[in-house]
């Protein structure tokens, strides 16, 4: 028996629960399977998730459907400019009785954080959490806590309504390994929701999957197979928004004002094994990489003024670099 | 003693006749020069023009001066100047020089035009002389309003037809410089129209292959260099696979090298192939990602069978000759 064969059977034991969520969250979330796919996608490979949608199309409920289903801690915070850092972290309450200061722990601690508008907060406490994010640990007073494990941060931001937002940094949506655009459902879904709500009966989400069952899983996907061509290939996409010309790509130059960093590379192979890994595969093929390419790319080019003039989007921008790229 | 008497008598007599003399000599010369100023109107309306002539007259052999007249004189201002003009020659014993001013006036009252001044030289005396015109007044009256009649309103700026003549002087520059431009560009065009064609005497058929053919021909090339023989497994499934997707490339236009194996099936899903071969394309493409990517050894026939596969693929979807046509490029010039 070869080591992949080894480890697809690994795989078939160890992502049975990937079904289980999918059913569990399908309960409450009628259609949005690209949406949900890409959460267990983040929660495997340890990638934190922002999605953007317009509102309305449950963003919220498919986050708390999946920290439901999972056995685990979860908060929710709801990002508003008043919001300060100690809100999110944590703070020292005085104890008169002891004479002492003690920590108050903030919603931070806990597995699934759900990140309400995070474009509605201050700069000042979104580097907070997105500090804790990258560091996965939190300093009170003199004392530095780490955060539980799995700790993913699930955020979401409203494209539309940009006035009394702060829109997060570049440098700082890199830190969000994922971002999921959602987009309307199609109208058998629709009609389905429309169903569901009228007749008011919300079917209850029961958890299915223990954290020590996504940390076991997080292990077998960082052992699925990449070989030096798929490398390559992830190597050359990401090569190519940094220097379209050298990948004929020159109508782009006028275009990127800066391509996706080694970050970018590293999410893209990490979620291109973690896509493996839920489909049931040991090993990854090209069409993980193209599957995944959007969503851990858009965030990460930066466009010009003349892209911007032109409306092209970073979309548009990622489709001629997979055309241009030749497939192993 | 009368003797003594009469030489006394004699040089005062000399004496007040040649002072008598200087005098006239003195006031011959002077009379010889006039200046004059003189006006056409000493009376006009506020803002009407008038002309003041200034006339000197004097002898050509003295070194004579022209005032210069000042922009304006106590409230009137000097519109134009005509030049110094000169009647006569230095041939001539009297002189006559004309200048004329057009002068107006912005508010009423009595405005005096004061004397011109004009320096000259005699004739061999160093002495400065001047002589000025003599002074003017200039009446400047208001217009009468009559308060009894209504207001009326303002006027419109005049009409001033725009003339064939300010057009030429304002744009001839231009017009010579277009006229230039057409003819240097025509002169171009001539140039190059009159040029000979050089005809290239051979031309060089370039024939585009059948994308079969070449095909064909690498898959006997990987044939022959017996890679899976020789434990290059991943290369020659590689070998296989790249043939194929650029026999697709070339034969349906479709960008195979850019696509991963689900799309390139998918593309076929339309019905261009037949099922045998998409079958075998499938077949072939599966088998040489497991190998690609997942470190998978296939058994011996199974090389052979991808082979085969691959041969039959293309003799399938082979295009007819009838459809390749020769492209015919001329040879580059020198």
């Amino acid at each position: 028996m070869t080591d992949i064969q080894e480890l697809n059977e690994r795989i078939q034991r160890e992502s049975s629960f990937v079904d289980l969520l999918q059913m569990e969250m399908s309960k409450v979330i009628i259609g949005q399977k690209y949406m949900t796919e890409r959460l267990i996608i983040g929660l495997l490979s340890n990638g934190h998730i922002l999605l953007e949608g317009i509102p309305g199309l449950a963003k919220t409920l498919a986050i708390k459907s999946l920290s439901s289903a999972i056995h685990a801690k979860f908060s929710r915070i709801q990002f508003t400019p008043d919001l300060l850092p100690a809100d999110l972290v944590g703070t020292m309450i005085y104890n008169q009785r002891k004479e002492e200061f003690t920590v108050r722990k903030g919603p931070l601690f806990s597995n699934l954080i759900l990140a309400d508008e995070i474009n509605r907060a201050p700069a000042k406490v979104q580097s907070a959490l997105l500090e804790a994010m990258q560091e996965r640990q939190v300093t009170i007073g003199d004392e530095t806590f780490s955060l539980p494990e799995p700790f993913l941060v699930l955020a979401t931001q409203n494209p539309i309504e940009q006035e009394g937002t702060y829109p997060l940094p570049e440098a700082q949506v890199d830190r969000f390994m994922l971002k999921v655009v959602i987009g309307y459902p199609n109208q058998e879904d629709e009609r389905m929701i429309m169903r569901q709500n009228i007749a008011n009966t919300y079917p209850t989400i029961n958890p299915v999957v223990r954290p020590e069952a996504i940390l076991k899983a997080r292990g077998v996907v960082r052992e699925v197979y990449m070989d030096e061509k798929i490398e390559k290939y992830i190597i050359d996409i990401v090569f190519a928004t940094r220097f379209p010309k050298e990948y004929k790509l020159n109508k782009l130059t006028q275009l990127i004002s800066f391509g996706g960093s080694p970050r970018a590379t590293i999410n893209l192979a990490l979620a291109a094994k973690a896509y493996a890994f839920v489909k049931r595969r040991g090993y990854v093929i090209p069409e993980d990489v193209r599957a995944i390419c959007h969503d851990v790319l858009r965030h990460r080019i930066g466009l010009t003024y003349e892209a911007e003039a032109e409306n092209i989007t970073s979309e548009e921008i990622i489709n001629e670099i997979l055309n241009a790229i030749e497939v192993p | 003693m009368n003797k003594l008497i009469d030489i006394k008598l004699l040089k005062k007599a000399l004496t007040i006749s040649s002072i008598f003399l200087f005098i006239y000599v003195n006031n011959v010369v002077s009379q010889n020069i006039q200046a004059t100023a003189k006006l056409d109107a000493t009376t006009i309306k506020i803002g009407d023009q008038v002309k003041l002539h200034l006339t000197v007259q004097r002898p050509s052999n003295i070194v004579f001066s022209w005032a210069t007249p000042p922009d304006s004189l106590n409230g009137i201002e000097i519109v134009e100047s005509s030049k110094v003009d000169t009647i006569g020659n230095k041939d001539s014993v009297v002189m006559t020089e004309v200048q004329t001013l057009t002068i107006t006036s912005f508010d009423t009252g009595y405005y005096p035009i004061p004397p011109f001044v004009f320096h000259y030289k005699k004739d061999k005396d160093t002495n400065d002389y001047t002589i000025e015109t003599q002074t003017l007044l200039l009446t400047v009256n208001g217009i009468q309003i009559d308060l009894a009649k209504d207001i009326k309103g303002i006027k419109p700026p005049l009409d001033a037809p725009f003339t064939f003549t300010e057009f030429w002087q304002s744009n001839k520059n231009y017009v010579f410089g277009g006229l230039g431009l057409i003819i240097l560009i025509a002169g171009i065009l001539i140039y190059f129209l009159r040029r000979k064609k050089v005809v290239p005497i051979f031309v060089e058929k370039i024939v585009k292959r059948p994308a079969h053919e070449i095909a064909l021909e690498s898959l006997q090339a990987v044939e022959k260099e017996k890679l899976w023989q020789n434990g290059f497994v991943k290369q020659y499934y590689s070998s296989l696979s790249d043939i194929i997707r650029t026999y697709i490339e070339n034969r349906y236009n479709v960008i195979a090298m850019e696509l991963t194996t689900d799309e390139i099936l998918f593309h076929f899903n339309r019905g261009q192939i037949n099922t045998e071969a998409k079958d075998k394309l499938t077949h072939l493409l599966k088998l040489a990602d497991l190998v690609k990517f997942a470190k998978v050894q296939p058994l011996p026939n199974e090389h052979d069978l991808c082979l085969t596969d691959a041969y039959s693929f293309v003799e399938i979807t082979r295009s007819n000759e009838e459809d390749i046509k020769p492209i015919e490029e001329p040879t580059p010039e020198n």
